[in-house]
């Protein structure tokens, strides 16, 4: 279902002149699954001084604001993004790889990887494939111009990512996990444009996450928040407003099919504090199963929970592109939710 | 309450007896009690506390020296692959299902032990100059197949096995030179192997031993286990296959996953987990320090208890090590002496350098 607020269609514009140095920074850090150090360092010199950190073991990091007491709200987001592992090297010195996290094959043959130590490789795919036919992960290769196994500068488990640094593209953002990025640079901003939320409010930068969310229960059972939006990329078919969900429209906001894909309750909540920002916003009806909903309403002590999402063309590609306006709206959106106390 | 014992020299030799004894008793997933009475009789003198839990986890301590000491879970899984009984046909012969992910292929032709009593039964199939075009080819339908115990009527074949019971490959324990030849060596050397820590534990940490259920039908001992014990952190002690066995074709060269005669296999991902890389390499820089051969596992594909204990609680950061076998959830498994000896070697001597610095973000 598609419906675009009639209300004030403006996105309200404030400054984001910070966003595009730290969403540089992020864009052009490393990141794979269980590997956030880099992320996390930026994230954390990005912080203002003197809040409450904690995190978890598996490496996520947690920021606590506003009062204590009850229905404290987590707001989480990925750190980690999808990357390749070498999984094999074969006798001529080339690696087979599998992903960690969502990848999309067709999208890396003729590529360039950077590998762990600043290694360059160029993915390659057999010649023999036609055109327009699926590629498989299986069927593509990293050629590291040796020829021989004990020449290959990579070994096993090495990660490898392509490089797509952060560029403007009229109103679009495009570079290699812009969209996911950017929710972080929305969330470690909050505390700066709004130290004392009206809620209790804990900041969840999640590691592991972007493999089947796994860093997602940990999190959630530290935490231990009675609600939690989960902020993500939504891949949306057309960057040019050709689909039913678009870039430019705002977010997405995730109403809930059935009992386990989410609150009812905390949607409306968005809803409403889109509407009195004249935050422009889309809505899709969520799978009557969604996973990471659904971990997250089994964690603790049980989590009424909702997704925000921002629509992102070409995701988990080296073209992966959002629109500006449309992470400035996911921190307007934000920064209403939390100025109120009364609708939670 | 026990003293630690003092090291004696070999500090890790296999025990082979006991790898006899653990492989030639039927754990079929959800049926770990005769593998987890073994356990017990090894290392119910020695724990500092132990006990079963509601899912059948043993859990063991043994609470080491010094202060601020890393607790370290330690998991190995007592069950293994096999079938459940689920009923007869008039003929006598019983329809079953498979537990746990099993190479349904292999089951023509194979003997089984069943039930607590190990009743022999035959998964019979009719000989080749007998069989139809079709059925020497395929595999057979897994419904199609049945076990025989050499009655001939429904009541007398349940008479001595009933729905409900497991069952598991007939196969005994044999040693040749380097060779480890047995059914369910897929967990039973990690089960071994963890008695052998339990026995002489590294003293500078508090050495939280699980020997857990269910790990083959989705983890879910361990993960009960992880939440009870809340380590610091895991190291997981499994079996994983190694297809180092090839045609010529090269192009299936990139699946071997493991070799045997290259050591012991360490993680850094398989299908379910991203495995701790600080602990990984903290094992990787043990075996090069300590000249113990050793070999990455081919990332991807498969699990072990990890899978779930890294997500339990607020997250436990995990390894893993495991001794490659030959036709893992066969009928025969087969593995290096060589191999089982390093990993002891290995994983004593990781523990004993452990420290908290491994885990620092």
């Amino acid at each position: 279902m598609k419906r675009i607020s009639r209300k004030a269609t403006r996105h309200v514009r404030r400054s984001s002149s910070q966003l595009p140095d730290l969403l540089g920074r992020l864009v052009a850090a490393r990141a794979p699954a269980g590997r956030e150090e880099e992320v996390r360092a930026l994230l954390a010199e990005a912080l203002p001084r003197g809040l409450a950190l904690s995190g978890t073991p598996l490496g996520s990091l947690h920021v606590e604001l506003g009062p204590s007491g009850p229905r404290r709200l987590l707001l989480a987001a990925a750190m980690d993004q999808p990357s390749l592992m070498v999984s094999a090297i074969d006798d001529q010195g080339r690696a087979r790889m599998r992903s960690l996290g969502p990848v999309v094959p067709r999208s890396l043959a003729g590529h360039r990887l950077r590998f762990d130590g600043g290694v360059l490789g160029v993915v390659a795919c057999p010649w023999e494939a036609e055109p327009g036919e699926g590629v498989m992960l299986e069927s593509l290769w990293v050629d590291f111009g040796v020829e021989a196994r004990a020449d290959c500068p990579v070994g096993l488990a090495a990660c490898g990512m392509f490089e797509a640094p952060l560029e403007t593209l009229g109103g679009n953002w495009v570079g290699r996990s812009v969209a996911s990025r950017a929710l972080l640079s929305v969330m470690v901003g909050l505390p700066s444009k709004l130290p004392r939320p009206a809620i209790p409010l804990t900041i969840g930068f999640l590691a592991h996450a972007s493999v089947d969310d796994r860093g997602l229960g940990p999190s959630a059972n530290a935490v231990s928040p009675e609600q939690a939006i989960l902020l993500r990329p939504l891949p949306v078919e057309s960057a040019t407003g050709g689909g039913r969900l678009a870039l430019g429209r705002g977010p997405v906001l995730g109403l809930p099919a059935a009992a386990d894909s989410g609150s009812r309750r905390l949607v409306a909540w968005l809803m409403t504090a889109a509407r009195r920002s004249g935050v422009a916003f889309q809505e899709r009806v969520l799978a009557a199963e969604d996973p990471a909903l659904r971990i997250l309403q089994g964690s603790a002590q049980g989590i009424a929970a909702a997704t925000l999402e921002i629509p992102a063309a070409n995701l988990n590609t080296p073209a992966e592109m959002i629109r500006k306006g449309d992470a400035e709206a996911v921190q307007e959106l934000l920064l209403q939710l939390l100025r109120r106390a009364d609708q939670r | 309450m026990t003293a630690h014992v003092a090291r004696p020299a070999g500090v890790s030799t296999p025990d082979l007896g006991l790898l006899r004894r653990l492989t030639e008793v039927v754990g079929v997933s959800g049926d770990e009690a005769a593998v987890r009475s073994i356990v017990v009789r090894e290392v119910q003198d020695l724990a500092d506390d132990l006990h079963v839990d509601a899912l059948g986890n043993l859990l063991v301590v043994r609470r080491g020296q010094g202060p601020r000491r890393l607790r370290v879970m330690v998991a190995a899984h007592l069950d293994e692959v096999g079938l459940m009984i689920l009923g007869a046909d008039s003929d006598g012969r019983f329809f079953f299902e498979a537990v746990g992910h099993l190479d349904t292929s292999q089951l023509p032709g194979k003997a089984l032990w069943i039930g607590p009593e190990r009743v022999v039964g035959v998964i019979g199939i009719p000989p080749p100059h007998l069989q139809r075009e079709p059925d020497s080819h395929g595999p057979f339908p897994l419904e199609e197949l049945r076990i025989d115990i050499g009655e001939t009527s429904r009541q007398a074949a349940l008479a001595r096995v009933r729905p409900g019971m497991w069952a598991s490959y007939a196969t005994p324990f044999q040693r040749q030179a380097n060779s480890l030849f047995g059914r369910a060596l897929d967990n039973r050397v990690g089960v071994a192997t963890l008695v052998s820590l339990v026995r002489q534990p590294p003293r500078g940490i508090e050495l939280l031993a699980a020997f857990t259920t269910q790990e083959e039908i989705g983890g879910r001992g361990a993960r009960v286990a992880a939440q009870a014990l809340e380590p610091d952190c895991a190291l997981v002690l499994d079996c994983t296959p190694a297809r180092d066995i090839l045609p010529d074709e090269d192009a299936l060269a990139w699946r071997v996953n493991t070799r045997l005669g290259h050591g012991p296999a360490l993680y850094f991902a398989d299908g379910d987990t991203v495995y701790d890389a600080g602990w990984a390499n903290h094992i990787r820089r043990t075996a090069e320090r300590r000249g113990l051969a050793y070999q990455i596992r081919q990332p991807g594909g498969g699990g072990t208890d990890a899978g779930t204990i890294q997500i339990a609680g607020h997250g436990i950061p995990c390894a893993a090590i495991s001794v490659p076998a030959r036709n893992v959830h066969g009928a025969v498994s087969h593995a290096y002496l060589s191999d089982w000896r390093t990993s002891l070697l290995l994983v004593q001597a990781a523990l004993a350098s452990l420290t908290p610095a491994e885990f620092r973000r």
